[in-house]
């Protein structure tokens, strides 16, 4: 599972955002207070959330590059670049987790101010950039 | 013979990233209209004439699958030439999809993928009518 959202993150990082990340092993939280997350909850053959996480330095060279433009965009246009983004890595992500006939439903992606949950994920993807860090959360019920 | 394209996104940066990747794929676009959902896309549909329409399945108000039914559904409107352009990865889902006479990309997509889709749908490849048998030029 963890290495299906790896691949599912990396690729959507890579052929969306024209950014090439590796796997971050430090261990490290990302803070809350420096970072943006973004939610898409899913139901199907299996069903739950998928979170993404990206340190404030990370989203205005994403929604950049992703649109084609030398200025970071408008903040209402980076949030829309990030749950579009947490969109295709949980389409992508899933198939390959529960079987490519299985059939999914996705919601539309909602902005979390502060994600906090107790509950470990199913599976996690810590990715590095250049400009920051990112995290992929995979919370199946 | 310049194109009317509709793009069908709930996402304004998806709707951006296709149209600048159209842009820039060689074709002669006269419109490129935009809807962030099916209700949306229908209405325009009514109002302007469109070559061919890109359109994302999961969207609020009306999804991308009722809005191809709908478009089937009406005589007009039939023969629309559609590609899906979504994160959908089910294989069974797909085949779903494809059985409404629609082509498909994946997201994320290469800009090579939506060049060449849209040709082969128009039969327009730089700027030339494959179906007419290259006796026009637009």
């Amino acid at each position: 599972m963890e290495q299906a959202l790896y691949r599912a993150a990396i690729l959507t990082f890579e052929e969306l955002g024209f950014m090439f990340p590796v796997e971050n092993n430090d261990g490290a939280e990302l803070e809350n207070s420096a970072s943006v997350n973004v939610s898409v909850d899913f139901d199907g053959t299996i069903s739950g959330r998928l979170v993404l996480q990206v340190e404030n330095s990370v989203l205005p060279v994403l929604a950049a590059n992703m649109l084609g433009v030398d200025e970071s965009p408008e903040e209402d246009l980076m949030s829309d670049v990030l749950g579009e983004f947490a969109n295709v890595i949980c389409g992508n992500a899933l198939p390959s987790i529960a079987g490519k006939q299985k059939i999914f439903r996705l919601q539309p992606p909602q902005i979390v101010v502060r994600f906090d949950s107790d509950e470990n994920p199913s599976a996690e993807a810590r990715l590095q950039l250049d400009e920051g860090r990112a995290n992929v959360r995979l919370y199946v019920n | 013979m310049a194109l009317n394209i509709l793009i069908v996104d709930d996402s304004a940066a998806m709707r951006s990233i296709i149209q600048k990747t159209l842009h820039i794929s060689g074709l002669e676009l006269e419109n490129v209209y935009q809807a962030k959902n099916g209700a949306e896309a229908l209405q325009m549909l009514e109002e302007n004439w469109v070559d061919l329409a890109l359109v994302d399945i999961n969207m609020p108000v009306m999804d991308g699958e009722t809005l191809i039914n709908h478009v089937r559904e009406n005589p007009d409107l039939a023969d629309l030439p559609i590609v899906v352009v979504s994160t959908e990865s089910s294989e069974a889902r797909i085949t779903q999809l494809r059985a409404k006479d629609v082509e498909f990309i994946h997201k994320p997509f290469a800009p090579e993928t939506l060049r060449e889709t849209v040709f082969q749908l128009t039969g327009v490849e730089n700027g030339t009518s494959t179906l007419s048998g290259g006796n026009f030029d637009f």
